[in-house]
């Protein structure tokens, strides 16, 4: 008989980052309580896990750790509802639920020996933190030509992940470029939004792959540049979101077309994007 | 093994000397007056001259309400899984198409739904061929017949003064093991008989085709057919809650003092908190977007998915519309 793919395996909350000014977008720590909980959660970045407490009910976050971070899973949420209001009121050792690894990762198979140009926006850049995490990774690192990262959010406090991003800007071998809408007095790096900096920077693109993820505006002035620079629909890498339930393809609501998010995605090239309906 | 054949007479007998191993779901009248499935206490309950139930047996294996995890404190822990055999007597082929679709969801795509698949292991199908289709009848147009097996472990024909019974699984040969005492050989006269019945019953239903449905709704996505349905459509969720495949579903815990269960229930494509995104966002804001998810799920999706259509041709959703919206002439207006 199967296991009950319902079941989430039991996580300790390890850890708790406040990551913006807003204090309404935190870093969750988990550990898992058990080590072959731990190893069944093989997960690659790009995938997605439910996190849950009981009484409060189950929702779908994008995994903001790397594999290559052993010994516990990083998921950043922003307080909007029941679930997320209550785990953002939750302190350091309660339990949590996790099940997962759940849906496609970022085409990591595509990707190797490619350059890398990541583009986020907004607090969307939880799984680009993790595939950042992952490339730079000493084991990894050489698997990848160039790695270009722009980031963007509205103002300097609403940027997420401070002290990776001061780490990677201190590499050789990756080019950051974060930006902001409005900055202020402190502020010395970019200011404007996402497409504009990624226009300026012109990452080449004939041997590269872009993974974008933001929110739905970044999304719609981002694609024409990344058209206008050269990337194709099968090197042009997007993540998507829609609600969510079971998570593995039954309850039948998160659907494009045909394909569920949740399964065939939330990972998509804007290839298998152009077979869909525009319903999301 | 051979067609079976019982007297009707005996059919009280056969029913009891089901209930000897298993719980017995068939179709009953209810204090309201309406047919419906449920547990057959006593043989004489059990009422074959009908048309079809009001609710389909699809609860029988995926039930409107299910705890699928405990919650104990900050424990989620597991449940045990459903048990005790079960024998589904007398639903209609439709309805048997309906299993198959539930099937592809629930058990032929990975992961495989355990609550599900023990009900369907636990339980075997016994369905009656049709010889009473209705005017809202089109199981012919979606790939099934009055006379088809679909997922039945058994199929009942009806003769004059008995039926004839064939297996088709071993779960089928089986059952008719178990009560072979009460079986006799049916005669080849009576089997044509019966056949013949069916055909004919084949001919009364709706000629209507659907050949070549999915290609016009993926050319039909703009189309102002679903604005106008969706002007017509209240929402209520009645066509989703008795359709024999819709398994829609939503999951919320239920607790009390730190004790509870995630549960899951039955859920709809009409309602609009279904995709309600948590910022505001709903990609099918409104009737229009959902009408038209409703059509090309059953009827675009089902095939490019899992082969099939999603839908059986049961005409339960068209004959409980408040507002009277009929499926049938919405494709038929797609397809021309
Ligand atoms: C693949 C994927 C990855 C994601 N990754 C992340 C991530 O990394 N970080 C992150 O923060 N989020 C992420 N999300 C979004 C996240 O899943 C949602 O924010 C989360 O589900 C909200 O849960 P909640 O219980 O707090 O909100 P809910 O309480 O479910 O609802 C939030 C809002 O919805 C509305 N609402 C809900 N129910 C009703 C009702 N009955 N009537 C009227 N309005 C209602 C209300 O306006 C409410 O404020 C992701 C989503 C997906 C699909
Ligand atoms: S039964 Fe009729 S009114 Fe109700 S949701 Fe279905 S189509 Fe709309
Ligand atoms: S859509 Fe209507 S006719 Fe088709 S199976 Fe469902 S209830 Fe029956
Ligand atoms: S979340 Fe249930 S089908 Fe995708």
């Amino acid at each position: 008989m199967t296991a009950n793919p319902y079941l989430p395996f039991p996580c300790r909350l390890d850890g708790i980052e406040v990551e913006n000014e807003e204090r309404d977008i935190k870093t969750f720590k988990l550990a898992f309580l058990e080590a072959e909980h731990a190893k069944a959660f093989a997960y690659m970045p790009g995938q997605f896990a439910e996190l849950s407490l009981p009484g409060f009910g189950e929702a779908p976050f994008g995994i903001a750790s790397s594999p290559t971070e052993a010994g516990f899973v990083l998921f950043s949420v922003k307080r909007v509802g029941v679930f997320t209001s209550e785990l953002h009121a939750s302190e350091c050792g309660r339990l949590v639920g996790v099940r997962g690894p759940l849906g496609k990762a970022f085409p990591w198979e595509a990707m190797q020996g490619k350059d890398l140009v990541v583009v986020g926006g907004g607090f969307a850049f939880t799984t680009l933190r993790s595939a950042i995490v992952y490339a730079l990774d000493e084991k990894n690192r050489k698997d990848f030509g160039t790695i270009t990262v722009i980031y963007g959010a509205r103002t300097p406090g609403e940027l997420l992940y401070r002290s990776d991003l001061d780490a990677w800007s201190a590499r050789k071998d990756i080019e950051l470029h974060v930006t902001v809408d409005r900055g202020d007095e402190a502020w010395k790096g970019h200011v404007g939004v996402v497409p504009k900096i990624l226009e300026q920077t012109a990452p080449k693109a004939d041997r590269a792959m872009a993974i974008v993820c933001g929110p739905p505006i970044m999304i719609k002035y981002t694609l024409p540049v990344i058209d206008k620079l050269g990337f194709s629909p099968k090197t042009t890498v997007l993540s998507l979101e829609n609600r969510m339930k079971c998570g593995i393809g039954k309850c039948g609501r998160c659907n494009i077309g045909p394909r569920f998010v949740c399964v065939d995605g939330p990972v998509f090239t804007r290839e298998e994007l152009s077979a869909l309906p525009q319903e999301y | 093994m051979r067609t079976k054949s019982i007297p009707d007479k005996r059919i009280a007998d056969m029913v009891e000397a089901l209930q000897a191993r298993a719980s017995v779901i068939g179709p009953k009248r209810s204090a309201d007056g309406t047919l419906r499935l449920g547990k057959i206490e006593s043989a004489d309950e059990l009422e074959i001259d009908y048309r079809n139930s009001i609710l389909s047996p699809k609860s029988v294996f995926f039930p409107q309400r299910e705890t699928i995890c405990a919650l104990e404190g900050e424990r989620v822990v597991d449940v045990p899984l459903p048990d005790g055999p079960i024998v589904l007597l007398g639903i209609r082929p439709c309805d048997s198409s309906a299993i198959q679709a539930l099937d592809k969801v629930f058990l032929e795509s990975s992961p495989q739904d355990p609550f599900y698949a023990r009900r369907r292991e636990l339980c075997t199908v016994v369905s009656f061929a049709c010889t009473r289709p209705e005017s809202t009848c089109f199981c012919t147009a979606v790939q099934g017949g009055p006379g088809h097996v679909h997922a039945s472990d058994v199929l009942v024909l009806e003769s004059d003064g008995e039926l004839l019974l064939r297996p088709h699984s071993e779960k089928g040969e089986q059952l008719l093991e178990s009560i072979d005492g009460l079986l006799g050989d049916a005669s080849q006269k009576a089997i044509e008989k019966a056949e013949t019945a069916i055909e004919q019953a084949a001919e009364r239903i709706d000629s209507f085709t659907l050949d070549g449905v999915a290609e016009s709704l993926q050319g039909a996505w703009e189309s102002d057919i679903w604005t106008r349905i969706g002007q017509q459509c209240i929402g209520c969720g009645v066509c989703s809650y008795l359709c024999p495949t819709c398994h829609c579903f939503d999951i919320s815990d239920e607790v009390q003092k730190d004790e509870g269960s995630r549960v899951r229930a039955w859920d709809c494509c009409a309602y609009p908190l279904f995709t309600l995104h948590a910022s505001g966002h709903n990609p099918r804001a409104s009737r229009r977007e959902r009408w038209r998810q409703r059509a090309m799920h059953k009827f675009h999706y089902g095939l490019t998915n899992y082969d099939r259509f999603l839908c059986v041709g049961c005409g339960r959703c068209i004959r409980n519309c408040p507002v009277n919206v009929d499926l049938r002439s919405v494709l038929q207006e797609v397809r021309s």
